[in-house]
């Protein structure tokens, strides 16, 4: 039996790492804000989604009829890799979805990374920041290919440099508020017993436990923002011109089993307290990771949406050690 | 089309829209490039009101202004002197042909404005007439014309707008009136019907100095016959299309249907300068998130589709209020300057019919709107019809005396506007 590479359709051999006629990487699955955007991006002989007019977009980029800008199919984006999932919304407020996600997973070996990006809105097109960092930065911590000797630290570090270059490349220095974003990253290896976070800026990661877990649940993550001085949504550290991209990294070992959260400010604005994160998505995971992520995101559209949310889940399993009993 | 100057287009105005807003206003700024050479050709028209009213010092006066004009013409530009009396004749050159400036026929035509003789009656529709007949046979290019008088039409209402009307798009037209025994609402019909300017000369010995500015300003026009070519998207509503620097000009009658979404408004001739238009679209509701595009605007050479320059009128709905409640300070500037044109306008007329409480009330919101907006030199007219007693409040008291002059200097320019201030 033959099987075919998923992007080209060319056949394949079971023991290739990346299909010879693409090059895609045949054991990561991935998925990301820019998968949304790529199958909604209005081909120009398409009819215009709320008028029917067929005519082609003009250069302006506006249908010539009705005027309306074709959305980008990113206002509400869900994602579900099984292992981890994703949402992201654009809220009630904002015009745009300015967040990105990216989540991926390695099919042979396990091991597994998510990021989340939250574009500064005060910047121009942050969109295209947010979505540029995030997808770069999984790129280097699933390592294409990967990098036998990195540790977890070096990859996350790597990563949001790798980041950080991509959005600068966006735009001339000389242009007037290029765009910037933040990141929040986690890697988690094959046993999921080793997790390592990465942050620049206020998007966050939380461990989510029941009250009596052996893990409790808690703030992983420390925002680069002037909270202290009152300040709660200036961010003293970014990905883009003038920021300082030095992430912060934290490792995680947990002995019991939680949910890890990572997600941007539209979420825990609303809701910053790791307890009642963990009371609302624990038992809503019960239906999986997306269940978790969007019954999180309800919170913060409920509760007004005035922000752009987005909310990933990674079930952390630790599995129990049975106790060696010495025979008697 | 090479030597076309870019124009350039700015739009300014607050791209956000709250939930269930439809209405957008916008501050079109456009200004033509310094790069363009003038353009060749061309055609000067300068009709002199040569009714037996403006014996003595006005027809003098008239004579060296017509001198000062010619002086002012460039070489290559095609030009005639009409005498404007119950009847139009031309003067120079010989009827039915026109002169091309270079210092011979300047000096020629210099020697014949002596010509210039008041004897007759006052027929402006006939002097339009002829004036365009003389642009019709020349060819395309920068028409303008120049046109002073000292005294009422005596031609009917009737006659005078089927002439002016005939003139539309042929030619545009500057108007000057000499003295205070002409009508400033009829020269006005003409100027702005003719896309030009209208102002009182009030002192005859002024008319030289103003006569050389008017043709200096018509020798720097660099494109003849430009149009503002407006796209709205499909079910929005044009309210208006109006110039509002230099002067207030309501141009949302003159729309020309140019294609499905498409209307085109004559501008007239361009030079190195700017002009500011206020758009205002009604555009169908949409909800929070929705972009649209509710305008575009080009720059057009009148009759084709040459675009010239082109700016877009974006907006967005949003749920932030802190961002769709913010005022355009130039909407709301150039609101305040339309209105104060009109106030003026309507307390002038109120004057005039003996109704003095509803004048009082008119000028004394026009004393607030011209103070507010820091239009100084309307603030001083205004104060030479009425005593300001309060300015915020706009209490005002008729002056009693007021000379005639003063109210029609008023009126001539309650059009101009100022820009906007520069903030602290």
């Amino acid at each position: 039996m033959t099987a075919t590479c998923p992007h080209c359709t060319e056949s394949i051999e079971a023991t290739d790492r990346f299909c010879e006629a693409c090059g895609a990487d045949l054991h990561l699955r991935r998925a990301g804000t820019v998968t949304a955007v790529d199958s909604a991006t209005v081909e120009t002989d398409r009819p215009c989604r709320s008028c029917g007019h067929c005519a082609p977009a003009d250069n302006d980029g506006y249908c010539p009829s009705c005027g309306l800008h074709p959305r980008d199919g990113t206002d509400r984006v869900e994602l579900d890799l099984g292992a981890l999932a994703g949402v992201s919304d654009r809220g009630h407020v904002h015009a745009r979805n300015e967040d990105a996600m990216a989540l991926g997973l390695l099919t042979d070996k396990g091991g597994l990374a998510a990021v989340v990006c939250d574009g500064v809105s005060s910047t121009r097109d942050p969109e295209k920041a947010s979505r540029a960092a995030a997808e770069t930065a999984l790129d280097v911590l699933l390592g294409v290919p990967p990098d036998a000797g990195a540790t977890a630290v070096a990859l996350t570090r790597d990563a949001v440099a790798a980041a950080a270059k991509a959005v600068s490349a966006l735009a001339p220095a000389d242009r007037l508020d290029p765009p910037s974003c933040t990141l929040v990253s986690a890697l988690v290896d094959r046993s999921g017993q080793e997790i390592t976070i990465g942050w620049v800026g206020d998007s966050r990661a939380y461990w989510l436990a029941g009250p009596e877990a052996a893990e409790p649940a808690r703030l992983l993550t420390n925002d680069h923002s002037s909270a202290a001085q009152g300040r709660p949504h200036e961010i003293t550290r970014w990905l883009g011109l003038d920021g300082e991209p030095e992430p912060d990294i934290v490792t995680l070992r947990p002995t019991g089993t939680g949910l890890l959260l990572l997600c941007s400010d539209g979420l825990w604005n609303y809701c910053p307290n790791a307890q009642d994160l963990a009371d609302i998505a624990v038992p809503a995971s019960a239906t999986g990771p997306l269940g978790a992520a969007a019954t999180l995101t309800t919170v913060a559209l409920d509760a007004g949406g005035r922000d752009n949310i987005t909310v990933v889940i990674i079930p952390v399993v630790i599995p129990v050690i049975p106790t060696l009993r010495s025979p008697s | 089309m090479t030597g076309a100057p870019p124009f350039t287009v700015e739009v300014d105005h607050n791209a956000y829209l709250h939930d269930g807003a439809s209405r957008v206003d916008a501050i079109v700024t456009v200004t033509g490039s310094e790069d363009a050479a003038p353009a060749p050709g061309g055609l000067e028209i300068i009709i002199i009101d040569c009714s037996s009213s403006m014996t003595g010092e006005k027809i003098r006066s008239a004579r060296r202004a017509t001198v000062a004009a010619i002086a002012a013409l460039r070489d290559g530009v095609s030009f005639t002197v009409i005498a404007g009396t119950q009847i139009a004749e031309q003067i120079y050159p010989r009827k039915g042909t026109t002169a091309t400036a270079d210092s011979d026929t300047r000096a020629e035509a210099t020697k014949t404005v002596d010509r210039l003789r008041a004897y007759g009656g006052t027929g402006i529709g006939t002097w339009l007439t002829l004036a365009r007949r003389t642009a019709q046979r020349h060819p395309a290019g920068i028409k303008h014309a120049v046109l002073l008088t000292d005294g009422q039409n005596g031609e009917s209402a009737g006659e005078l707008t089927a002439a002016i009307q005939a003139c539309i798009g042929k030619f545009t037209c500057d108007c000057r009136g000499v003295g205070t025994d002409w009508r400033v609402d009829e020269l006005r019909t003409i100027s702005s019907a003719l896309l030009g300017t209208v102002d009182i000369v009030a002192k005859a010995t002024d008319l030289a100095d103003d006569f050389r500015a008017i043709m200096n300003a018509a020798m720097d026009k660099r494109v003849a016959d430009v149009a503002l070519r407006l796209w709205t998207p499909r079910d929005a509503q044009v309210r208006f299309v109006k110039q509002v620097s230099p002067t207030v000009e309501d141009l949302t009658a003159r729309r020309t249907e140019t294609g499905a979404l498409l209307g085109d408004y004559p501008l007239g001739s361009w030079g190195v300068e700017s002009r500011e238009y206020h758009v205002s679209v009604e555009v169908p509701r949409r909800s929070v998130g929705e972009r649209m595009l509710a305008g575009r605007i080009s720059l057009v050479r009148a009759g084709s589709d040459e675009i010239l320059g082109k700016g877009l009128i974006q907006v967005e709905w949003t749920g932030d209020s802190a961002l769709s409640t913010q005022i355009n300070v130039r909407v709301a500037h150039y609101t305040g300057q339309a209105e104060l044109a009109e106030v003026i306008r309507d307390g002038l007329t109120a004057l005039e019919a003996g109704d003095e409480p509803l004048a009082t009330a008119r000028l004394g919101r026009a004393v607030t709107l011209a103070d507010e907006s820091g239009n100084d030199a309307t603030a001083r007219l205004l104060n030479r019809v009425v005593e300001v007693i309060d300015t915020a409040t706009g209490t005002v008291r008729l002056r009693r005396n007021v000379s005639k002059e003063d109210v029609m200097t008023i009126d001539s320019r309650s059009t101009k506007t100022v820009p906007v201030r520069r903030g602290p």
